[in-house]
């Protein structure tokens, strides 16, 4: 309860009047004698003399019923009294004016600005420090913030089915090129290779050379082929994830590539290494192509190639190094790209699609992939796998 | 400036002119931005940057595109669900424009960033009123004589509006406002439909 003195009584109505859109003056019987201007648009003016129990019930404190005393007593108390005829709230507090009466000071309690149309309340029917204008706009942009956050996941969705729709395209289309086109490679190498059988007495020299030129490029194109298939199959493969003993799978992979090793005279140091949640054959193909790679780009020394890890708080880092050709700094950056190369077919065979796997391995298993080169001296490729 | 305003200029362009020509004028602002969001701060030079664009683009003045925008923008917010807020601003064009500066102070709560223009509205007579226009960004007085022909549409009034001052000479621009229940088209749509 707060008290208004050293201002006569009518001067007191007055100052409320002009300072309080929203208020009801009640008499020593809690009988309305005032009014203000924006609260009268709800409860109307003809409710002026009726008792302010008859118009209101009381939401706040828990009390049953409102007595001149009881008000009197409750210091600083925040009422919320809700008018009957439209149960719309008021929150305020009583003031004293002087003893000789009473002021219910308050503002609207209402989420739903609408209603303020309803009873054609302006912005100007709102004292300055009633901050209800200021939230309702808020709610109001938020609420226009969410339908527009769901327009644009509607969007969003739209375009997903959309590129879903083409990814299914492009996945039937390079499957065609890479499955499809196989057998009847096969064909014309093994047709090509029978006519080399058969008619070698009775062609040329130049002759047995375009066949020649024609089987090489058949070869090529079937091994082009075979590869696009594993870069489609790696691209569209369905993971399984499980725990894979890194020590063991090196070791077998090792064995598979016993005959390379032999012939290349190559050494391979494997640190020990973790067990890690992947999918296995994937990390598998993994490990062979950065190897393969490793001993294919020998230089003249002897190969020897180092593969380690480093436990990296999230992540582990492994690394393959070894001391190759090396590569000047200008290609490290495209090399992980698809069909990618930086050799000649004579020079060194491939199709430029093997580090592009690579890179496709680690990225579904939530890593990158890098690599560091000196020519001359070696490369090390990085790359990491998740926790 | 908070994307709703980028948003509308968005939205604008396209209703009028198409989405290719957005895009040619996302292109000559050099934006690389899809869409914009409402509650989001950009940076003002995006605003300038799409206008001087668009004017390039459809080959219409700066100052046009702005009036245009301006009268765009009463309905634009209205439909983005602002509508209510509207509605608390006024009855009638008078009692809007007085609550135009209340309306601006109290948008603050919602857009932190936001500086917001201030108005002031002096009614002379029944037809005539005074408008000033206080804003720290330059170049958008067309935008506010927009703004006047698009809440004179609202309330269904034919204007005539006098840029009676400008910044360059007192800080602020003040607009002479006479306002009549409609009876004729406004002559300046008349006119922009002309110039595109």
């Amino acid at each position: 309860m707060r008290v208004l003195t050293k201002v006569s009584k009518k001067s007191q109505l007055e100052l409320i009047q002009q300072l309080f859109p929203f208020h009801i003056g009640l008499n020593e019987h809690l009988n309305i004698i005032s009014i203000g201007r924006a609260i009268s648009k709800i409860i109307g003016f003809e409710s002026q003399f009726q008792n302010l129990n008859t118009l209101f019930e009381i939401c706040r404190p828990n009390i049953a019923h409102l007595y001149y005393e009881d008000l009197v007593n409750h210091v600083d108390t925040i009422f919320i009294l809700s008018f009957r005829k439209e149960g719309i709230n008021f929150k305020g507090q009583f003031v004293s004016l002087d003893e000789e009466g009473l002021v219910f000071i308050c503002s609207l309690m209402i989420r739903d600005r609408s209603l303020l149309s309803n009873y054609d309340l302006k912005l100007n029917d709102f004292n300055s420090f009633d901050s209800l204008p200021d939230f309702l706009f808020a709610v109001e942009a938020q609420q226009a913030s969410i339908k527009e956050t769901m327009e644009i996941s509607k969007k969003l969705k739209k375009q997903k089915e959309k590129l879903l729709e083409r990814n299914e395209e492009i996945k039937q289309y390079a499957y065609i090129v890479s499955h499809d086109l196989q057998t009847p490679l096969r064909n014309i190498i093994s047709f090509l290779q029978l006519l080399e059988r058969s008619s070698e007495k009775k062609l040329s020299s130049n002759e047995k050379e375009y066949l020649d030129f024609s089987v090489q490029a058949a070869k090529r194109l079937h091994t082009l082929t075979q590869d696009l298939l594993r870069f489609t199959n790696v691209q569209w493969k369905e993971l399984h994830f499980k725990p894979v003993d890194l020590n063991v799978l090196l070791m077998h992979i090792k064995n598979d590539f016993k005959i390379s090793i032999d012939e290349s005279n190559a050494i391979i140091e494997i640190s020990n290494l973790p067990t890690i949640l992947a999918d296995s054959t994937l990390i598998q193909q993994l490990f062979q192509n950065l190897i393969s790679n490793a001993i294919k780009y020998k230089s003249e020394k002897r190969p020897h190639i180092f593969i380690k890890v480093v436990d990296e708080k999230e992540n582990w880092i492994f690394s393959v190094k070894d001391n190759g050709i090396g590569m000047e700094s200008k290609y490290l950056e495209n090399i992980f790209r698809v069909f990618k190369r930086l050799h000649t077919n004579e020079k060194f065979q491939g199709n430029g699609i093997g580090l592009s796997i690579c890179k496709k391995i680690v990225n579904l298993h939530g890593g990158n992939i890098w690599v560091e080169s000196v020519v001359g001296e070696g490369s090390t490729f990085f790359f990491s796998i998740k926790k | 400036m908070y994307g709703l305003v980028n948003k509308a200029i968005h939205n604008m362009v396209v209703e009028k002119f198409g989405e290719p020509s957005w895009n040619k004028i996302k292109e000559k602002a050099g934006l690389d931005i899809d869409l914009f969001l409402s509650m989001e701060s950009y940076d003002d030079a995006v605003t300038y940057q799409l206008v001087g664009a668009g004017s390039e683009v459809l080959d219409i003045p700066a100052y046009d595109i702005l009036v245009e925008f301006g009268k765009y923008w009463v309905e634009f917010t209205a439909e983005q669900g602002y509508g209510d807020m509207l509605k608390m601003a006024g009855n009638n064009f008078v009692e809007f424009l007085t609550n135009l500066d209340n309306m601006h102070a109290g948008i603050g709560y919602t857009y932190p960033n936001l500086r917001p223009p201030s108005f002031t509205c002096e009614v002379i007579d029944n037809e005539n009123l005074i408008l000033q226009y206080r804003s720290e960004r330059e170049g958008l007085a067309p935008l506010v004589v927009g703004l006047l022909y698009g809440l004179g549409k609202r309330f269904n009034l034919d204007l005539k509006i006098d840029h009676v001052k400008n910044r360059e000479q007192c800080a602020y621009d003040e607009f002479l406002v006479q306002h009549s229940t409609i009876q004729n088209k406004v002559t300046y749509i008349e006119s922009i439909n002309e110039s595109v």
